[in-house]
């Protein structure tokens, strides 16, 4: 094997001893550090269909450290071999990318473990400190570790204080300047007084830079693009503002119900479960200021000082300003489906919400005066989200012909699916008379980049190995936010669901949600 | 040819995709400008709205939705997809077609199937085939989402009903209205314009006295009267006159105005004439109180050409002839489709016509 040729002056600063390590950062993307990610709930849902599949990937991609382990925690009784096999049944149904053979899917489940407790049991995280420093002398992954909480967040405190008691989480700063995270995952509290709570019990025993919380939607490619589209094009940026943007609206749609989490949609409801983070997400990126830098705090600064400026609702603006529904029996696909209320471990006479639209204004000089309409919302017409920026009419209508405005123009963001941006403008149809007809001029990530979009587990999971917090919520942004809708969801809570509230599956949600927009001489974009 | 494929209601979307992902490389662009929604409850009247589908599609390329009623009562929804050429055989520009055949009297299940498959952010045009008088909630639903509906009255049975429901259509949910039957009438309308912008025109319509118009009936339907009833309307409604009563009699309509205090009376005549060219507006007679005679004919010969002569109570003008090209009908309904906004004289006509009493 030849040695590398260097310079001189280059051979001089090759120093191991230098706190500068040039191979860090030959890779574009990050040199991500030795490290066992521990999945608590590694049973579940998500971290069989997403959490699991995600790190699959990043190994198929060479994004994982070549020193890396993965450890399931969960009650079943289980060996490594029988975790492992379910690992490679849950990667071929789930992955992106299916494996072309056992092999390849071996190489990934060689290094993953199981270890079993309850999460109650000071006993079971004794054993695992022990099964964890194994690994470390096995696959050299150096004591560093990533707690991901896959688990319901009334057992986030009792984790996280059994990691702590059994040394298993590291102080921030400790001398073998190892590192431990914690990744958990929404909704983060409640309500604004359960989520200062479960930050103060956090804070007990991390540091804010050892918590990662996970947004999903923070780590889509679209979303990402949001901030890429604003502040990389001279174009956009100078008509960003309430003197050209009529309105923006944000829609979350899904055409599925609740499936299995009737439990949980009892406890939280639609708005706690998207509005709250994900839709409050993408507001803040549509409208905060541009950063002084992308370091993580940088970006996260502005879009806390977006969800400050909101201007709150007061309670005489609930009826109005704030819609709720519940879904009722329907057609989607060609097939009857049922009531939120006759889904299973949901009560017959339910108050919860599974739609909701509103409408609010951000006060602060780019935004005053231009309404922000967001809904959401289950089993819906189709599965999208989208974000449309429509423009003020132009001021003096020249083809107007049989009296119609011009359309006006839009920017629109496809967050998912067929994942894109599109300007909606006018043109002339050519021929003899003057007919105006609005067209789009359209970006398709699949046409243009022509490769698989990758997941956004897959940069979130990549990011929190990384140590990149950019993409990660922080504690004021969902404080902030949880501020701003308590008010709210009280209000709705003391309130029961009546007929008004209902909409039939596979609609556009309900009659006062359209109403909201049509008084104010808008409507909703079809989507 | 359309090659159709039937597929599950839950697969559109997927299927529509990997038709194109088959045909990637082969020289074809997928093109929508907007959604266009067929919907018409008549088997037999499927193959004249898909061949307008057909020539919308070659000036804007758009995804079509067609639905279609079955002859049983069923609650089971059948759906296929296509590609539509632009041109068949020479363009390279290829729209979606779907297609929903629902159950008789199953029209509820329509807005579920037509909504998720609506191209966002492009505007819907809704072809309604059905008599609008015969509403139900579902056509509802899909004029509230839709930008534009179009009828045809010819499917109608009460032309004044008619127009008062597109009238309230227009004003409850700010969607556009247009009817085919205008549409047909728009060579009528230009060549009407036309002679009436001439100053010595202009002043023998002001002072008409009778207007006849003759048409050849169509068997099928009440389409041509009601042309003819658009066209007089369209006339008055120009002119300002002022609608007085309705009498109907066997094969005619008297209609009868007032314009500056003299009366005005307006006759639609059902022809007698055998003909080929059943539904066909084939004369129109206009006299005015100082005798002057303006007569608008296909020529018998050649129906395609329409003579234009005006006699005056000294002397006589030379016969002008124009051309309606039949090939142009189709162009017409089509640009009656797409078009923008609804057409103001459009409106005024329907205001007159919801006036009328009996018609």
């Amino acid at each position: 094997m030849q040695k590398p040729e260097h310079t001189e002056n280059q051979m001089d600063n090759i120093n191991t001893n230098t706190q500068t390590n040039p191979f860090k950062n030959a890779n574009a993307q990050g040199s991500p550090d030795p490290c066992i990610m521990v999945i608590f709930g590694a049973s579940g849902d998500l971290t069989k269909k997403k959490i699991l599949p995600a790190i699959y990937n990043l190994k198929r991609n060479a994004q994982l450290p070549t020193n890396f382990a993965c450890v399931g925690f969960a009650r079943r009784s289980i060996s490594d071999d029988d975790f492992r096999a379910q690992v490679t049944d849950h990667v071929n149904q789930y992955s992106r990318i299916k494996p072309k053979d056992q092999a390849e899917i071996n190489h990934f489940t060689e290094t993953c473990f199981y270890h079993q407790s309850e999460f109650e049991d000071d006993n079971g995280y004794k054993s695992l400190d022990l099964a964890l420093k194994e690994i470390d002398k096995k696959h050299g992954t150096q004591g560093n570790r990533i707690f991901y909480l896959s688990v319901q967040p009334v057992f986030f405190d009792k984790i996280i204080a059994r990691l702590k008691k059994n040394g298993l989480i590291y102080d921030e700063s400790n001398e073998e300047q190892r590192f431990s995270r914690v990744v958990i995952e929404k909704p983060f509290g409640h309500s604004f007084d359960s989520a200062n709570d479960l930050q103060h019990s956090l804070v007990q025993h991390l540091a804010e830079n050892q918590i990662y919380r996970i947004d999903h939607y923070l780590g889509k490619e679209t979303v990402q693009n949001l901030l890429v589209f604003r502040f990389s094009n001279t174009i956009f940026e100078g008509l960003w503002n309430n003197r050209y943007i009529d309105h923006v609206q944000i829609t979350v749609a899904e055409d599925i119900g609740i499936e299995t989490r009737g439990a949980f949609y009892e406890e939280e409801g639609l708005f706690r479960d998207i509005i709250q983070n994900h839709l409050m997400q993408l507001v803040s990126l549509v409208g905060m200021e541009p950063p002084s830098s992308l370091a993580p705090n940088a970006i996260r600064d502005e879009k806390v000082k977006l969800l400050n400026a909101i201007e709150p609702m007061k309670e005489s603006d609930f009826e109005n300003m704030a819609i709720r529904g519940q879904y009722a029996e329907g057609l989607i696909n060609g097939q009857k489906t049922k009531a939120y209320r006759q889904e299973d471990k949901v009560d017959p006479k339910s108050n919860q919400n599974t739609f909701s639209a509103m409408k609010f204004y951000i006060e602060n000089w780019r935004w005053a005066g231009v309404p922000f309409y967001v809904r959401a919302g289950k089993r819906l017409p189709k599965r999208t989200t989208q974000i449309a920026v429509t423009f003020k009419k132009v001021p003096h209508i020249l083809f107007n012909e049989h009296n119609e405005d011009d359309t006006p123009n839009t920017i629109v963001f496809r967050i998912q699916p067929d994942e894109g941006t599109s300007i909606k403008f006018n043109s002339k149809v050519p021929g003899q008379a003057r007919i105006i007809q609005p067209v789009n001029m359209d970006f398709q990530y699949t046409t243009y980049f022509g490769k698989e979009i990758p997941e956004a587990y897959e940069r979130l999971l990549y990011d929190a190995i990384l140590g990149d917090s950019t993409l990660f919520a922080r504690a004021d942004e969902s404080l902030t936010s949880w501020k701003l809708f308590t008010p709210l969801l009280n209000y709705w809570d003391s309130k029961p669901i009546t007929d008004e509230n209902l909409y039939m599956s596979g609609t556009w949600g309900t009659k006062k949600a359209e109403e909201l927009m049509k008084k104010d001489g808008r409507q909703w974009n079809i989507l | 040819m359309i090659e159709i494929t039937s597929v599950d209601p839950g697969d559109i979307e997927s299927s529509l995709n990997h038709l194109w992902e088959k045909n990637k490389g082969k020289n074809r662009f997928r093109a929508c400008l907007f959604n266009l929604i067929v919907f018409s409850s008549s088997q037999k009247r499927i193959p004249y709205l898909s061949n307008l589908a057909e020539h919308i599609i070659e000036k804007f390329p758009s995804r079509v939705i067609l639905i279609k009623e079955s002859e049983h009562e069923t609650e089971k929804i059948k759906s296929s997809i296509a590609n539509l050429q632009e041109q068949e055989g020479t363009s390279s520009i290829f729209c979606d077609y779907i297609e929903f055949e629902v159950g008789k009297n199953s029209h509820k299940a329509i807005p579920f199937m037509v909504l998720p498959h609506l191209v966002a952010d492009h505007p819907i045009y809704l072809l309604w085939d059905d008599d609008p008088l015969l509403k139900d909630p579902v056509s509802f639903a899909l004029e509230n989402t839709a930008n534009r509906t179009i009828f045809d009255s010819n499917v109608t049975s009460n032309l004044e009903a008619f127009a008062q429901t597109l009238l309230q259509l227009k004003n409850d949910v700010n969607c556009s209205v247009a009817d085919l039957n205008w549409a047909r009438i728009e060579p009528f309308r230009n060549l009407l314009t036309n002679i009436f912008s001439d100053q010595t025109h202009f002043r023998i319509i002001n002072s008409a006295r009778e207007l006849h118009i003759y048409y050849f009936k169509d068997p099928q339907n009440e389409g041509s009267l009601y042309r003819a009833l658009y066209l007089q309307a369209f006339l008055a409604s120009m002119m300002g006159f002022t609608y007085t009563s309705t009498l109907k009699s066997d094969k005619q309509t008297h209609i009868h105005y007032t314009n500056q205090g003299k009366d005005l009376s307006v006759c639609l005549i059902e022809s007698n004439q055998k003909d080929d060219n059943p539904g066909y507006l084939h004369k129109i007679e206009l006299i005015s109180y100082e005798n002057v005679h303006l007569k608008i004919e296909r020529m018998q010969n050649n129906m395609k050409v329409v003579e234009v002569q005006t006699t005056f109570s000294t002397h006589c003008q030379l016969p002008s002839h124009h051309i309606f090209d039949p090939d142009l009908n189709d162009r017409t309904l089509s640009r009656e489709i797409y078009s923008k906004g609804t057409d103001p004289y459009f409106q005024k006509t329907l205001e007159l016509l919801a006036q009328q009493k009996g018609l």
